[in-house]
């Protein structure tokens, strides 16, 4: 979130403006005293867009600024809820640019952006008003990246070596804090040629986080029961919109069988990733958090889909029999199993009356019919 | 060309080899006839596993055995150093089959990897596939049959499954790359199809994903070649559009990334897309003879 991020900025030594931020009411009132009016109040989410929903006001006075704090707290944003919020002075700029610096996936190397318009939405940016510069991830920053930045951002104006060392210290971040991305939009040059970062977006890797102890538990801070319960699990758990369940193994094969269900007019649900294990506990505590989303009424059937490689099929039929014993949840549950040991796993499974499938197309449509 | 060093009939080491995968693994793909020659555990040297030494780093390793390429099971938080000490040893390929590495560390190493002209398949990959000599990496042996086809995935899983599906309809491959689920990766679908396209196969199969722009770049490939025979399937299209990377990641890959709009391209560049995996294999049917 943008408090966090400048926290991150300041550190690394990124101006900010002067800013406290608030999880609730308490307390705004009397730290007002020490913020200059006019203010930004700012929505402190997780998600973006949060200026078009109205997360960002203007304050001139307190009543005002207390009035929005308010308003803001109670918001949700993007479907999720608001998480605090900014009270920010508010700077006076000459000029706002963009600078971010992210990871191209083509060129395998890090990607400075650095716009001369900045302030807007990035996707509406003219092309010509953004350049880049694809860097080495083994080396410094070289000057004439820094050189061709700064004249290309402020055309000789005030501010050169104030957007120079911003820039720096991005880089200083980026590599230090494992980032996926830093962005600054906009970045505010005074008429003193000072730069403050009016917003932050930082994202760091999720499998970075064991370098960065700290930032561990922010990353399930916007999960929901279901998925939090699988991620103490170790499994790999998102919900969407749909009301069929599908746990299969890898993301590829999750995905074909999503598909395959929206081919038919099914919606899948709650959906997760077994990975490559053949321990059958682990395909039991899985089949467990489809269940209880089963019991909820979310989930209205379930679709098994698993490739036997190294999790071998009848494995998974083992795990099948032992934890899905409920006739009801039988009835509801449709199993499509290929690969090793796949026609043992399919006659166990028939004998113990399981709608057991080969053909994914097949097993996709008799898990949209079998929902209650 | 660099890339092809994947598929050099050689000799090989795996690093990691004294972990529960390392093991399990070796034991397979020795069952397939792969020769793996040495591992590598740092403190574990003068062991064996499966009948096969175990040597304390890879420059020992390579020296002792003649290795010149490496498969690698260590953990995520070991692999980059994994990695280091394999180039700066001299390896020529090397095969990640590790998952979730950082990708900062990824980007390190494969800065290091294009310096010195290694060649990387993954991280996070399945490995690769000679069809019937050698298969390095974690793909179940079983499922390959003899033939001319090039199969490039970025997903595991699938993989297996459309080589299952194609071996039982009589559809034999030559190569298997599975080229990885990660972000970042050594060997990219492009590339992948510049290396199987050296080996003249009766058809190239690719297998993507959503995300990134590597079946647009690949297409491309394919347009100016004006190759034959080109098939693919394509995951995600209904996947709800990511809410992870911010704005940045949208202007490096404007209008792209979409399920949909890697079908178009693909399809653009006059390669035949199925709409699912039993579609796929009914297409590369038609089109394939078999022998």
């Amino acid at each position: 979130m943008e408090y966090e991020a400048k926290h991150l900025f300041r550190q690394y030594g990124i101006s900010t403006p002067k800013g406290l931020s608030f999880k609730d009411m308490e307390g705004i009132s009397s730290a007002l005293t020490n913020l200059d009016f006019p203010l930004m109040v700012k929505a402190q989410t997780t998600v973006g867009g949060r200026g078009k929903a109205g997360g960002i006001r203007t304050a001139l006075y307190k009543q005002e600024a207390l009035e929005a704090a308010e308003r803001i707290l109670s918001m949700r944003i993007g479907g999720m809820k608001v998480h605090g919020v900014l009270l920010e002075e508010m700077v006076e700029a000459s000029r706002e640019i963009y600078l971010a610096i992210t990871i191209d996936q083509r060129t395998r190397c890090p990607l400075l952006l650095a716009g001369n318009a900045g302030g807007m939405d990035v996707e509406n940016m003219p092309a010509h008003t953004i350049r880049r510069w694809s860097l080495d991830p083994l080396e410094a920053l070289p000057p004439e990246v820094l050189e061709q930045a700064s004249r290309f951002l402020l055309r000789g104006e005030t501010g050169t070596q104030e957007v120079r060392s911003t820039i720096q210290a991005m880089w200083r971040l980026f590599r230090g804090m494992d980032c996926e991305l830093v962005e600054i939009n906009p970045l505010m040059i005074t008429d003193s040629g000072k730069a403050i970062a009016a917003d932050a977006k930082v994202a760091i890797d999720d499998e970075a986080l064991f370098r960065h102890p700290k930032f561990m538990e922010r990353a399930g801070r916007d999960l929901t029961e279901l998925e939090r319960l699988a991620k103490e699990r170790g499994f790999t758990l998102v919900e969407m919109a749909g009301d069929i369940g599908v746990l299969a193994n890898g993301a590829g094969l999750t995905m074909a069988a999503l598909d395959t269900l929206q081919r038919y007019g099914g919606r899948g649900g709650t959906f997760l990733d077994l990975g490559g294990t053949d321990d059958p506990d682990r395909i039991s505590e899985a089949l467990g958090l489809l269940s209880y989303d089963l019991a909820k009424g979310r989930t209205r059937s379930i679709l098994v889909c698993i490739f036997g490689g190294i999790t071998r099929c009848d494995t998974v039929a083992d795990a099948l029999m032992h934890t899905i014993t409920d006739r009801n949840v039988k009835a509801r549950t449709v199993v499509r199993l290929r690969g090793t040991n796949e026609e043992e796993a399919v006659r166990m499974l028939q004998l113990a009356n399981f709608n057991v499938q080969i053909d994914l197309d097949e097993a996709c449509l008799q898990a949209i019919k079998v929902r209650a | 060309m660099k890339g092809s060093a994947l598929l050099k009939d050689r000799t090989y080491l795996v690093q990691g080899i004294t972990g529960k995968q390392g093991s399990y693994h070796t034991r397979q793909m020795l069952d397939y006839g792969t020769r793996i020659v040495g591992g590598v555990t740092p403190g574990k040297g003068g062991q064996t596993v499966h009948g096969i030494p175990v040597f304390n780093d890879v420059q020992r390793a390579m020296a002792r055995t003649g290795a010149t390429a490496s498969v690698a099971f260590v953990p995520a938080a070991n692999l980059k150093d994994a990695v280091q000490e394999g180039l700066e040893a001299g390896l020529e390929a090397m095969v990640l089959i590790t998952e979730r590495t950082p990708i900062h560390d990824t980007m390190g190493f494969l800065a290091m990897a294009r310096r010195r002209g290694t060649a990387i398949l993954g991280p996070n990959c399945p490995g690769l596939c000679i069809v019937g000599e050698s298969k390095v990496g974690i793909m179940p042996n079983h499922i390959f049959k003899k033939g001319g086809l090039a199969i490039i995935s970025r997903s595991g899983t699938l993989t297996y499954e459309v080589v299952q599906a194609l071996s039982s309809a009589g559809l034999g491959q030559d190569v298997v790359l599975g080229l990885g689920g990660d972000r970042l990766l050594g060997t990219d679908m492009r590339e992948a199809v510049e290396i199987v396209l050296e080996r003249g196969p009766s058809g190239v199969v690719m297998i993507g994903e959503i995300g990134g722009q590597m079946e647009e770049e690949a297409s491309l490939l394919i347009k100016e070649f004006g190759a034959e025979n080109i098939f693919a399937y394509v995951a995600g299209v209904s996947a709800p559009p990511a809410r992870r990377m911010g704005h940045a990641g949208a202007i490096v890959s404007r209008g792209s990334g979409g399920a949909y709009e890697k079908i178009k391209a693909l399809e653009g560049s006059g390669v035949a897309v199925g709409r699912s995996l039993g579609d796929l294999v009914t297409l590369i049917s038609k089109r394939i003879e078999r022998p």
